[in-house]
């Protein structure tokens, strides 16, 4: 799954170039996003391209979040679609996540 | 005042003051008249004045007076007044003067005298009287202090005086009592005359037993001692008696003499006796009781020997070693034989042995009781114990014998019940499962705009009861009702038998039609009914059927009816009710039956119930039927209701009517409510992989079946929402019902309406029961799991089902927002 991670300071931005996250390629994000969450632990996701996630696709999410939380690093949201959004907020998941509009929101959000 | 002038008169100058007055008072009186008087008299008077003066006052002014009143007298005498006035004419010459003085003297000495002893002489008795007196009250205490009736009798038997324990004795008072014959206060009057008479002759009596009676009739027994009493001549005066109250000895006396009797009777009626041995002296002392239980003439003289010699000869050596063992203190207490005039009896002896300071016996006490009855009745008892015993024994061993030939009984007779029950019990569950899995149907949901509910509750005996449904894609649905004859387990088999005959008659009919177009039911009929007649002959069954197609786009009933109970079809837009009957035979009557079929216009809101005759025959406690009416009835009024509902309904009212938890037929009905909606907007339908990737195109599905829609039922966010349901639930079935197999296939269909889009997803996978899966944590604990949350959440309902093909159905309905 294609991964696209930028620098700004410190903040790792990583663009999820996939369009649905579901239970056939939520393995998959999780195995190739595992290296990006190592590497970097101020985090954030740019979601823009997505436009469905299922309940798979929200807990590959949610792993994230706790293994960045558990380096003692941060996995900030940003840039969800409608339905993406919508999603989230039925399981309650924007209230785990900090969620942005924008890269530049998010990556703002670190900031000392 | 009296007190004053007395002590006045007796002092001793009173008395010569009154001397002085007294003389001066006659001469006074006398002066102006002595010419009247002779001499005589006024010496009288004058010795008169001397004589009171010298009784009152003595000597001294006696003397006083005397002279005074010669001198006086001496002047009167004188026949001239000048006499008064000259001392030289007071003599003493005159002889009669001195004749009066010396009488005046001798009487005033000699009265005074008189006067002064006889003073003396009273004030001595005065003192002695008060002595007398003082001794009489302190005499008169003693006596009135003495308990005992005291009583002095005079000569002639009279009381002279009585002590105050007498008054109490007698209830007399003492003044009624003195002057009374002393007789008249005793029981025996005569026995207490002879008494004191007796004292009077003996001059005492003692101990006589006389009884005192009380005045209010009480008696008091006495014992009387008198003796006579004297003056100081010696003359008898009386007779002095004094009683002694016994009544509480007496009541002692007679206590003691009513114990030993009642000890007596005791000991007779209790037989038992009691015997007193002086060890020393050897001297054997028994009560009468004794004496009758050993045989003995009572008072005769008796010894240890002659008691031991009356022992039965075997008991002897043991009654000794008893009684000597209790002369050295071990307790005496046996029982041994006697030997009465010939006759044997028993007795039981205890006694306890004192023994002296130096520890000799010093003497037995002992009872002797009389046992010889206790000790046959024992006999007797112990006899009768054994021989019960015995009978008992005996008749205990029939009992354990017939009990355990009882218990086998039971035991078998349990275990044939068990059995029995065991096998009713598997048959009514193999007949349940025959009807469940291959009887009755799953009915579909909501299938063509039909809303369908069915009621089935089997009875202890399954019957063969059995509804089909089969949808076709042509917008018909066809439902099979079919009762077969008989019950249990046979009917149950015929009954799946029959069943397969008839989807074996629609597939073939089905595969063999021209243009894709159905069978017409009567020939489905007359079909499967060519194929199983002869069967069914030759099994001597048959089977009602009420075969229905239900035609949605032509608004039509096709029914073939083979003597079935009918339809009730209850018309919504004019609310009247009809039964729908056609004229088949049943199946299995006639071989080469051709099959007719009739056809009824349905209207939406329309209602055909279709049921059993379970229900119809259903009978209440009197023995009525429930009947077509009363079903036709309860329909009737609810039939407003939904079909599931309905039929709730029904099933209340016929338990309801009968009373009772139990059926002894099965209940079967199916309810469909022709709906009022248009036939759909758009029908699709795919399969898909069971594949995780094949995900995407169960989205893609969705969307593209709601893309572009007449009337737009739902907007963008309804359609993602329902994309979402749809994607959880494949991946569900593909997870879980699959275990992950991606080589199986899921069915979907969807069915577009103006209000709302329901999406059907089939599969073979194991059957999935939502209500065992706990809602999820929202709190971000856990990663997974969201799956039937996210699908409740999305859309407005969703059902879970078999469908008629025995596939597992996941129904999902997204509702246009209004």
């Amino acid at each position: 799954m294609e991964i696209v991670v930028d620098h700004v300071g410190d903040v790792a931005v990583a663009v999820l170039l996939v369009d649905e996250l579901d239970a056939s390629n939520a393995g998959e994000f999780k195995r190739d996003v595992a290296p990006v969450l190592e590497a970097n632990p101020q985090l954030v996701f740019d979601l823009s391209r997505l436009r469905f996630v299922d309940s798979s696709g929200l807990g590959a999410f949610l792993s994230c979040l706790r293994q960045v939380n558990a380096k003692g690093g941060d996995l900030k949201l940003c840039g969800l679609s409608k339905p993406v959004r919508t999603v989230f907020e039925l399981v309650r998941l924007h209230r785990i996540f900090e969620i942005f509009d924008t890269q530049e929101q998010a990556v703002r959000a670190f900031a000392p | 005042m009296k007190t004053t002038l007395i002590s006045i008169v007796h002092r001793k100058g009173a008395g010569y003051l009154a001397a002085v007055l007294g003389i001066a008072v006659v001469t006074a009186l006398g002066a102006p008249v002595h010419g009247q008087l002779d001499d005589t008299i006024m010496a009288l008077v004058l010795l008169v004045v001397v004589l009171v003066v010298a009784t009152l006052w003595g000597r001294g002014p006696g003397m006083v007076t005397a002279v005074l009143g010669t001198l006086s007298y001496n002047c009167f005498r004188l026949p001239t007044m000048h006499a008064l006035y000259s001392i030289d004419s007071f003599t003493m010459a005159q002889p009669q003067t001195w004749i009066a003085l010396a009488a005046f003297f001798i009487t005033a000495s000699t009265v005074g005298h008189l006067s002064i002893t006889a003073k003396r002489r009273a004030a001595e008795a005065e003192v002695e009287r008060q002595a007398a007196r003082l001794a009489s009250a302190y005499n008169r205490s003693l006596i009135e202090a003495s308990l005992d009736p005291l009583v002095t009798i005079g000569l002639d038997g009279k009381i002279t005086d009585v002590n105050a324990a007498t008054e109490t004795v007698t209830g007399h008072s003492r003044l009624q009592l003195i002057g009374t014959d002393f007789s008249d206060y005793f029981t025996d009057p005569e026995q207490a005359r002879a008494g004191y008479q007796q004292a009077f002759r003996d001059g005492f009596v003692r101990d006589l037993a006389l009884e005192l009676r009380h005045r209010d009739g009480h008696i008091t027994s006495v014992l009387y001692n008198a003796s006579v009493y004297r003056d100081d001549s010696g003359r008898v005066l009386g007779v002095f008696a004094a009683a002694r109250d016994i009544t509480e000895r007496k009541r002692a006396e007679e206590a003691l003499r009513e114990s030993e009797s009642n000890l007596r009777r005791a000991q007779e009626v209790a037989h038992i006796g009691s015997w007193y041995l002086d060890i020393p002296h050897n001297r054997l002392t028994w009560s009468d009781e004794v004496f009758r239980i050993f045989g003995v003439p009572i008072g005769t003289a008796l010894t240890y020997e002659a008691f031991l010699a009356t022992v039965h000869p075997d008991d002897r050596d043991a009654v000794e070693q008893a009684w000597t063992a209790a002369l050295h203190g071990a307790p005496y207490d046996i029982e041994h034989r006697i030997v009465v005039g010939g006759a044997v009896r028993w007795v039981r002896e205890r006694a306890e042995v004192e023994f002296d300071r130096d520890g000799h016996p010093v003497e037995g006490i002992g009872i002797v009781q009389d046992i010889t009855e206790r000790k046959r009745a024992e006999e007797e008892i112990r006899a009768l114990n054994a021989e019960l015993e015995q009978r008992v024994m005996a008749r205990t061993a029939e009992l354990q014998a017939a009990n355990a030939l009882k218990d086998e009984l039971l035991r078998r007779e349990q275990a044939a019940t068990a059995e029995l029950a065991a096998a009713l019990k598997r048959e009514r569950e193999i007949g349940f499962e025959i009807q469940q899995t291959l009887l009755l149907d799953h009915l579909p949901m909501d299938a063509l705009g039909l809303r369908v509910a069915a009621l089935t509750i089997p009875s202890q005996q399954i019957d063969g009861d059995f509804y089909y449904c089969y949808k076709h894609r042509h917008q018909c649905l066809d439902l099979i009702v079919a009762d077969v004859m008989g019950k249990g387990i046979p009917a149950a088999l015929l009954g799946a038998a029959t069943k397969s005959h008839f989807l074996e008659a629609l597939c073939h009919l089905m595969a063999v039609c021209k243009n894709a177009k159905l069978p017409e039911p009567k020939d489905i009929v007359t079909l499967a009914h060519a194929e199983m007649v002869q069967h069914l002959i030759a099994l001597e069954s048959f089977v009602t059927l009420c075969y229905a197609r239900l035609d949605v786009d032509q608004r039509r009933l096709d029914v073939v009816d083979c003597g079935h109970t009918g339809i009730i079809h209850f018309h919504a837009h004019t609310d009247l009710w009809n039964i729908v009957y056609g004229d088949n035979l049943p199946l299995g009557i006639r071989p080469g039956e051709l099959f007719d079929q009739i056809s009824v216009p349905l209207e939406p809101g329309d209602l055909l119930l279709f049921y059993s005759d379970g229900i119809t025959e259903t009978r209440n406690t009197a023995g009525d039927l429930f009947g077509v009416e009363r079903l036709v009835e309860c329909v009737q009024i609810n039939r407003d209701l939904e079909p599931e509902s309905m039929v709730e309904a029904i099933r209340k009212a016929v338990f309801a009517f009968s009373e009772s938890d139990q059926l002894s037929d099965d209940l079967t009905c199916v309810a469909i409510r022709v709906g009022e909606q248009q036939p759909p907007l758009r029908y699709a339908e795919i399969d898909i992989r069971s594949d995780l990737h094949d995900l995407r195109r169960a989205r893609a599905f969705v969307r593209a079946v709601c893309r572009d829609l007449p009337s737009a039922p739902l907007d963008a966010d309804s359609v993602a929402a329902l994309e979402l349901a749809v994607n959880e639930a494949a991946s569900n079935i593909m997870k879980h019902a699959y275990h992950g197999r991606a080589d199986q296939w899921i069915h979907l269909e969807a069915e577009a309406f103006s209000g709302k889009v329901t999406v059907r997803l089939y599969h073979q996978g194991e059957p999935f029961d939502p209500s065992t899966v706990a809602p999820p944590a929202l709190d971000g604990s856990q990663e997974s799991g969201f799956g039937m949350y996210l699908i409740a959440q999305s859309v407005d309902d969703v059902r879970y089902a078999r469908d008629a093909h025995g596939r597992s159905c996941v129904a999902l309905v997204k509702v246009r927002k209004s």
